[in-house]
């Protein structure tokens, strides 16, 4: 078990093309962290460099105490999990996890201990017989797990270990992994492209984009206080909606403007930044998450809460909620209304802003406003 | 060594004992498996003739590769038995050495006709067996390793370390999903990022040079054009051979036609990984869109640039196919 420490680390690659721009990261003992972002982002790149696999073109990386720059990644004290799975097709499911102890000329009772315990903590104990064909897909995931479970790492490495999976199979073994690291109690590292995979097995989550960290945060602080307009966007599905306004005057406080007049107060925090940052006159992004709309016509939140109106254009009845996508201020947004909802294509709706829960977003810099 | 197998378990049904045969980078251990077998090569090399830590060691250095027989006993034997069992597993060796030397000149150009019916002797016509060629895998330290998950992952025909890399002569229903799980394992089991060659499958043994030639030009095209993954199927790598084999004049010309000015000047890592993503999504748009996490409407303005600077439009065949050629024969020199 460790914590992993990453401090200025960069990657540059021939050509001058920069993968990683100063990455500094301190990783808790027994953390599950998930790097996750679009393609060309560098979390993979990043991973690679943890494992050894890619040098580390500045910056240092510590597993435990130990400064690992130099280490060769076999002592490392790393397992890593990828897409494929792969398993040797001629073994059993106990010789397939045990022979990389095999190769590494652990003792035969070690061994013995090691795969029965990993069996035990995936629940795989009755399929030790059995040859992998003889296994459905998810028991071969499971079996691929316990292979690098059994090599008691101070950390797993994972990369996008569920993408060649169809999503039923995707569901399964993402609980299943997270249910890995409660028992293993040890420190994962996880790439991932797909956000929601990130917001529910991360304990913190790294945004990245472009070779640079956006925002580290529990996933849970990342949805609700994103550092900026692209976590704003990432994180959350649907996405959170954007429209612009203009911070003004109302009533001697700062209040946003939408384009279509709507006014939307400001918690008394963000009055201050706005006032203090001389924001009042200026352009602001403001981002609204579905679930912080409301219909007028089934809920009201009270007067002070402003209102927009516009036509339902699609309702998407999602079984325990319906989402209403409609256009407000010339821009597509998608409210997350309650299922009885009766608002169908075609029908003029209300929304009610939950303006505590507005995020305001700087036009340039396209950082938060808190 | 995969016919000493055999041997051995003959004779240990035989003698009733734990038996080794362990050569500089191999060792096959009958019954006792071979974690149990503690013994290296340089150890057996000092105590050869003796018994010891109880093994009668014994050397056969009338084959091209030194090997040591390691018989369980408890006290050293000369038995004419023992004797005769040794002569046994030197014809056997020296076969696969023979063998070995065989393949060696076959892969090499450099064979006479009888190499081959000789090869063929031991392991017929290989009809239906695959010719693996395995790249940065060939590591001193872990070679015995890699061996034996080579060995567990196909019904291998023959290992042969070859000119810093491994040569694989398999059986395989499905030879590309077995190299990939086969890379998979060099890297997880041992941390081995190597590329795996597939040149093709064997009709008859006398292919053996040409099948090897398309794994070594698989290797070739895949640091030329920097192709990303680990396994590379040489039959499925025509857009690739066809780049590489248009005239300098003709490359030129696509190049210069499709990467024109301004689409140079465009073109950052951004729009690199949008092309990029964009062909591995097979033109999907709403997938790519996806994997870059923007708007569909971003990666059509993107996409449109590209129009714009290129005169090619990405959403059709006709204009994306020799756009492609483009970007595999001129992306290197492009991106530098």
């Amino acid at each position: 078990m460790a914590n992993l420490s990453l401090r200025g680390i960069k990657k540059v690659y021939p050509g001058n093309v920069t993968a990683v721009r100063d990455f500094n990261m301190e990783i808790a003992d027994k953390e599950f962290i998930v790097l996750v972002g679009p393609s060309g982002c560098g979390k993979t790149t990043t991973l690679r460099m943890i494992a050894g696999l890619e040098d580390i073109t500045d910056g240092e990386l510590f597993i435990g105490d130990k400064l690992v720059n130099d280490v060769p990644p076999k002592d490392r004290d790393i397992a890593m999990v990828f897409q494929n799975y792969a398993l040797y097709p001629h073994m059993s499911v106990y010789e397939n996890m045990a022979f990389g102890l095999k190769l590494k000329k652990v003792p035969k009772a070690e061994i013995d201990e090691r795969v029965k315990n990993a069996a035990k903590i995936l629940e795989i104990e009755h399929l030790l017989s059995r040859k992998p064909k003889a296994l459905s897909g998810g028991q071969r995931q499971r079996v691929a797990l316990g292979r690098a479970i059994v090599r008691e790492p101070k950390v797993f490495l994972m990369d996008e270990p569920l993408s060649n999976l169809d999503a039923k199979l995707r569901v399964q073994m993402r609980t299943e992994i997270s249910k890995l690291h409660q028992r293993l109690q040890t420190t994962f590292v996880y790439v991932t492209h797909d956000q929601t995979e990130a917001m529910t097995m991360g304990t913190r989550i790294v945004i990245m984009k472009d070779g640079d960290i956006q925002q580290i945060d529990s996933p849970q602080n990342a949805y609700e206080n994103p550092a900026n307009l692209f976590v704003a966007g990432f994180i959350g599905s649907p996405q959170m909606n954007i429209l612009k306004g203009t911070v003004v005057e109302n009533g001697g406080k700062p209040a946003v403007k939408l384009t279509d007049g709507t006014m939307i107060n400001v918690t008394a925090k963000k009055e201050a930044t706005l006032k203090s940052n001389g924001y009042v006159g200026k352009e602001v992004y403001v981002g609204i998450r579905p679930e912080n709309f409301v219909d007028v016509d089934t809920e009201s939140l009270g007067s002070e809460f402003s209102t927009a109106t516009g036509k339902v254009e699609v309702a998407e009845l999602m079984g325990s909620e319906t989402y209403l996508y409609l256009t407000i201020c010339d821009k597509q947004v998608v409210a997350r209304v309650d299922s009885h909802n009766k608002k169908r294509a075609g029908d003029s709706v209300t929304l009610q802003f939950k303006w505590d829960k507005v995020h305001l977003f700087d036009v340039a810099t396209e950082n938060a406003i808190v | 060594m995969t016919s000493i197998k055999d041997l051995l378990i003959k004779t240990v049904s035989i003698l009733k004992r734990n038996i080794a045969v362990v050569s500089k980078n191999d060792r096959i251990t009958y019954p006792l498996e071979e974690e149990h077998f503690n013994l290296d090569f340089e150890e057996l090399k000092e105590n050869v003739n003796t018994n010891y830590k109880g093994y009668s060691i014994y050397s056969l250095d009338n084959t091209d590769n030194v090997y040591y027989i390691c018989i369980q006993a408890k006290e050293y034997e000369d038995s004419d038995l023992i004797k005769l069992l040794l002569l046994s597993f030197e014809s056997m060796l020296k076969k696969a050495d023979f063998n070995e030397d065989y393949i060696k000149k076959i892969i090499s150009g450099n064979y006479e006709q009888s190499d081959i019916l000789k090869l063929q002797q031991s392991y017929g016509n290989l009809i239906n067996s695959y010719l693996l060629l395995i790249e940065n895998a060939a590591s001193k330290d872990s070679i015995n390793e890699v061996h034996e998950i080579i060995r567990n992952t196909f019904n291998t025909i023959l290992i042969l370390d070859y000119a810093d890399r491994i040569l694989v002569i398999a059986e395989d229903e499905n030879i590309i999903r077995s190299a990939e799980d086969l890379a998979e394992n060099l890297l997880t089991e041992l941390y081995l990022e190597c590329a795996v060659a597939v040149g093709g499958k064997l009709d008859n043994i006398a292919q053996l040079p040409q099948i090897y030639d398309n794994c070594l030009n698989a290797l070739y095209l895949k640091r030329k054009y920097d192709i990303a993954g680990r396994v590379l199927h040489y039959d499925n790598m025509y857009n690739y051979r066809i780049a590489f084999s248009l005239s300098e004049e003709l490359k030129s010309s696509i190049i210069q036609k499709v990467f024109t000015p301004k689409f140079k000047e465009a073109l950052n890592s951004e729009m690199e990984t949008t092309i990029e993503e964009f062909f591995k999504c097979n033109l999907n748009l709403t997938d790519t869109a996806n994997r870059l996490y923007v708007h569909r409407n971003t990666l059509l303005y993107r996409i449109e640039k590209i129009y714009k600077y290129t005169g090619f439009d990405l959403r059709k065949f006709e204009d994306c196919w020799l756009f492609k050629l483009a970007w595999v024969i001129g992306k290197q020199d492009l991106l530098r």
